[in-house]
């Protein structure tokens, strides 16, 4: 069985009478180590698809399994430690707390769990070592981004989770962060999702999502990905 | 438009809003309240001596007479003089009775305020009696009394029932601040009723002067005129009424100004922060403003008005409640102390003008706050502000600050960023801690006073006064049936190199019936050379033990003069004491005035010496009627306290909430449990309610003390709180400050993390 599965997902926002259905009968697989680009217009359900399956928010119909374990099923003490243990979640708008440090907003994650990546390497890893010492008004906005991958990845996620990443970076700097992204799962085998808007990116993901009006239109899978330097070009 | 944006934004903001109106209420409330209260007594004081013509200097002696009158009558600066006899007598029917009998012709001063019967007429044979007196004694117009003066007792009909206003505060013991009208009162009637075989002494001259300013240089002058005679002179200054209501009033104007000052800080603090807080949010709405053509002045005029609106409004209301429910509720209290023919609040104009300042501050808060908003240039309101400099201080560079866990990082960090949030919370914790200390300390004083008094300095069970007019074979009767220490009371004026006092001497004859402590409240005996002084008299004196002292008792001519030999603490009547050897080697006699005793004593006992008998229950009992209105003090203060506390705690709360709600869903996304962000939440809470407790407990302290120090000079009490009343100070004020973050925190629970997330703000 895969180490994800989205089967028959359906989400429905409910405002006032009116029913939105942001996620209709969505399925799809991902296997472990894959690095997998979730592609679609604004308003196709995206970001609703990455919440289901960080357990931020509940699904309306349908099970996510992760490895064979329904997180639907979950109530919010468990998700709350499926949060913790299993994702690493990376946000358009970094989220970091403007009142700690680069090191200190990694290092929080010792406040919740003991087998954590040293701090200082996953800060190396993100090529931000010289920067610990700076609050997030102190960095780029690229150096912020990959703060908050530090942050993620520290916590030896079983899920990546990136909701445009490079959404309020340049296009060299999302580069980087996508390059990163890319390495990290090649090298590290982390289960890597990434929800972006550039559509070149389907070269260099081993899966492809593609999401239209909250339905699946096509799920592609890559036998040989490019590398994100190679794209680029 | 704007006034509606407004209205929009206080919606939008309520919770803050409704606490800076209700801080900015209560600071007036509780000022308006209390200015009202002692502001209506002053007026209404005023009035009543007005309408009765005060005297303004009395004079007491002996065998006065029409040429005195009219020799004073001369002087320039006089206005009027009246002739008066007045003397204490004990009732025919009871002996523990005491009535002030005086003796008027057609007086015009001092004049007794007629409020049941017939009107004053020099004509009317009979006697107009003390309302208070009749009204515990069940007296009414018509019955008739028995008047006892020197040589006579004859009978008189009740021809009304007045009030006077040398008798606001009636009381003729020093060791009981109570008034006790069942037992004191006094009467009122012509020379030409009196018995025709009756010549009385006038004892006493009333003046008043056209300008009280000339009022020194006057009594130098009658005191040489009657430089051969005995006599005391007594100006507003030293009268026991006059002097002890004024007393009354400036404690309340002294209380009055303090406590609203916290309120009022409070307030203007909100208004800072929640402007801030609006300002900020409103970054582009301030720049489309701009685009539309308002002017900055503009733009900064509507922000204030948010203050100035707020500050008028809650400033208002108090102004017209205030007065309504504070000052009955001090009345209650007062009107069992003091008798005067009306009670009325009236407002000074400071009230109003405080009112004014009120808005004017709450307007300069909020200019304070957006004028910074203003002049920022437009790329910087882009990015999230940086913290400041200091964010790296000397402490985070240290070994010590790495070791330090996530949380206290954070909050530390929290707490230098946003100052005045964390100076405010600290304002409310301290104010709600000492308010509650103050209450309880005040309770605790008193209550102190009565065991220091009652149980540890008179140990007697009853007081024997003596009559002053009796004859030795008459006390030796006394002496034949009960056992016990004798003493001599006199009123007594006091003399240091610079200063002047009156106050008691008490003369020891031997026993063990009255005790004396030292300051520390060591147990002390008075020494078998030179006086012993009480330590209140001492510091008004500026002596101390070593020095010597001038007194004499009223009515003599010479000074004698003494060393201090100790310093003895007492709560009431304030003085000297000296052994009767002693005294009697001043070649004066020891006449003795009571007779303490621990024996029980028959209340209705009969003999010719005694005047009354006074238990010492009786005493206790009355000043445990002045803690009963204590305590409705003590429960208005308890209740601010908790009001005060909750309110600030509550709002900041719910800003540093909105504040870093961000920050609180992406440790939910990063999989903190609630409870874990609770406990983050309440560690800062905690750190500050304790700063504010540590600084609280002084303060209530000092508040107590300071109280204390407005008491009339005859009282010396001691600060006392006890250790359970600081305690529950403080508990009351961490339960209050635990309350409301779990209120508060119940929201972290409700935090989307989804929408929380979404976008930058
Ligand atoms: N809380 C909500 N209540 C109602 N509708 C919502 C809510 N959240 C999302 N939607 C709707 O669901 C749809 C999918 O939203 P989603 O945020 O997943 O889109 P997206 O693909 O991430 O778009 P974008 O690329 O703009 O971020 C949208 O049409 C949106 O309006
Ligand atoms: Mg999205």
């Amino acid at each position: 069985m895969s180490f994800i599965r989205f089967d028959k997902v359906t989400k429905d926002y409910v405002m006032g009478d009116l029913i939105y259905r942001a996620a209709d009968n969505i399925s799809f697989d991902i296997e472990k180590g894959e690095f997998v680009i979730v592609l679609g217009p604004s308003g196709a359900g995206k970001s609703t698809l990455l919440n289901l399956l960080g357990g931020l928010d509940y699904v309306t119909e349908g099970s996510i399994l992760i490895d064979g374990n329904d997180i639907t099923k979950y109530d919010e003490k468990a998700l709350t430690i499926y949060r913790k243990d299993s994702i690493g979640f990376v946000f358009q708008f970094y989220n970091l707390i403007p009142s700690l440090t680069a090191y200190e907003n990694v290092s929080l994650i010792k406040a919740i769990k003991r087998d954590t990546m040293d701090f200082n390497e996953a800060l190396s890893l993100v090529g931000l070592s010289e920067h610990g010492n700076k609050f997030p008004s102190q960095l780029s906005g690229g150096e912020q981004q990959r703060v908050s991958i530090a942050r993620a990845i520290c916590k030896n996620p079983k899920l990546l989770l990136c909701d445009e990443p490079t959404g309020a970076l340049d296009t060299e700097t999302g580069l980087m962060v996508l390059e990163l992204l890319q390495m990290l799962s090649r090298q590290n085998g982390q289960t890597v999702i990434v929800v972006t808007h550039n559509a070149h990116m389907a070269l260099v993901a081993d899966r492809v999502i593609k999401l239209r009006n909250g339905k699946i239109s096509e799920v592609v899978t890559n036998q040989s990905p490019l590398s994100v330097r190679e794209v680029s070009w | 438009m704007l006034l509606r944006k407004m209205i929009r934004d206080m919606k939008k903001n309520l919770g803050q809003f409704i606490s800076i109106f209700l801080m900015a209420f209560l600071a007036s409330f509780v000022f308006a309240g209390i200015n009202a209260e002692w502001y209506g007594l002053q007026t209404e004081a005023g009035r009543y001596y007005k309408e009765t013509k005060l005297a303004d200097i009395w004079l007491i002696g002996s065998s006065f007479n029409r040429g005195d009158v009219k020799k004073i009558m001369e002087l320039s600066g006089v206005k009027d003089v009246s002739l008066r006899f007045s003397l204490d007598f004990p009732t025919y029917s009871n002996k523990d009775k005491i009535l002030n009998i005086n003796v008027i012709e057609d007086n015009t001063l001092s004049l007794p305020k007629v409020v049941e019967g017939s009107p004053l007429n020099t004509t009317e044979d009979g006697i107009w009696l003390d309302q208070s007196y009749a009204k515990a004694n069940s007296l009414e117009i018509g019955d008739q009394i028995q008047v006892e003066i020197p040589g006579t007792i004859f009978k008189k009909d009740i021809l009304g029932l007045i009030l006077h206003p040398e008798y606001v505060y009636s009381s003729n013991d020093s060791g009981s601040f109570m008034p006790d009208h069942d037992n004191y009162g006094f009467g009122f009637l012509y020379a030409s009723s009196l018995p025709e075989d009756l010549s009385i002494e006038y004892n006493q001259i009333l003046m008043s002067i056209d300008d009280r300013s000339n009022e020194e240089g006057i009594i130098a002058i009658v005191e040489n005129m009657f430089a051969d005679r005995f006599m005391l002179v007594i100006n507003h200054d030293s009268h026991l009424s006059v002097s002890s209501f004024n007393n009354e009033i400036e404690q309340n104007k002294a209380m009055g100004g303090v406590f609203p000052v916290v309120f009022f800080l409070i307030a203007a603090l909100s208004i800072l922060t929640t402007m801030t807080r609006i300002t900020n949010s409103q970054r582009t709405q301030i720049g489309a403003l701009k685009a539309l053509g308002f002017s900055k002045n503009k733009i900064l005029f509507h922000y204030v008005s948010y203050g100035i609106w707020i500050g008028l409004l809650g400033g208002l209301l108090g102004l017209i409640t205030g007065p309504l429910v504070i000052a009955p509720i001090l009345f209650i209290m007062q009107k069992s102390i003091y008798t005067l023919p009306k009670w009325s609040i009236a407002l000074s104009p400071i009230s109003y003008i405080i009112v004014a300042l009120l808005a004017l501050s709450c307007g300069l808060s909020s200019y304070l706050a957006c004028r910074g908003q203003l002049k920022e240039v437009p790329a910087a309101s882009l990015r999230p502000k940086a913290p400041k400099s200091s964010s790296h201080s000397r402490m985070e560079k240290s070994k010590l600050w790495y070791k330090l866990s996530f949380g206290i990082q954070w909050n530390l960090r929290d707490i230098i960023r946003s100052r005045i949030r964390s100076l405010m919370a600290i304002v409310g914790v301290f104010g709600c801690t000492a308010l509650l200390l103050f209450g309880l300390g005040l309770r605790d004083t008193i209550n102190k006073v009565s065991d220091w008094m009652y149980k540890d300095l008179n140990v007697y069970e009853d007081k024997i006064n003596l009559d002053s007019h009796t004859f030795k074979e008459d006390i030796a009767e006394v002496a034949n049936s009960y056992s016990g220490q004798w003493i001599q009371e006199s009123p007594i004026e006091l003399k240091s190199d610079s200063k002047k006092e009156n106050g008691f001497l008490t003369v020891l004859d031997d026993g063990d019936e009255i005790r004396f402590e030292d300051v520390q409240r060591n147990r002390i005996s008075i020494p078998s050379k030179g006086v012993g002084i009480s330590y209140k008299m001492a510091e008004l004196l500026d002596v101390k033990a070593g020095d010597n002292i001038e007194w004499r008792i009223y009515g003599q001519k010479d000074w004698a003069r003494s060393e201090i030999s100790v310093i003895y603490r007492t709560p009431m009547g304030q003085g000297i004491v000296i052994n009767k050897d002693v005294y009697e080697d001043f070649g004066q006699s020891f006449n003795p005035t009571s007779l303490l005793t621990s024996d029980r004593i028959d209340e209705d006992i009969s003999m010719k010496a005694i005047e009354n008998i006074q238990n010492k229950n009786t005493l206790i009992n009355s000043f445990n009627e002045l803690l009963e209105s204590i305590r409705m003090i003590v429960l208005i203060l308890v209740l601010g306290a908790i009001l005060l506390g909750s309110v600030v705690l509550y709002n900041l709360g719910a800003l540093s909430f909105t504040e870093r709600v961000r920050e609180l869903a992406t440790l939910k996304v990063l999989g903190f449990h609630p409870k874990q962000i609770r406990s983050l939440l309440s560690m800062q809470n905690i750190w500050l309610t304790i700063l504010g407790i540590i600084i609280g407990v002084p303060i209530g302290f000092w508040l107590v003390d300071f109280m204390l120090s407005t008491m009339p000079a005859s009282l010396d009490m001691r600060i006392f709180i006890s250790i359970k009343s600081v305690i529950i100070s403080i508990l009351g004020t961490f339960i209050v400050s635990v309350t409301v973050n779990s209120l508060l925190s119940r929201n972290i629970r409700k935090i989307d993390m989804v929408s929380a997330l979404k976008s930058v703000e």
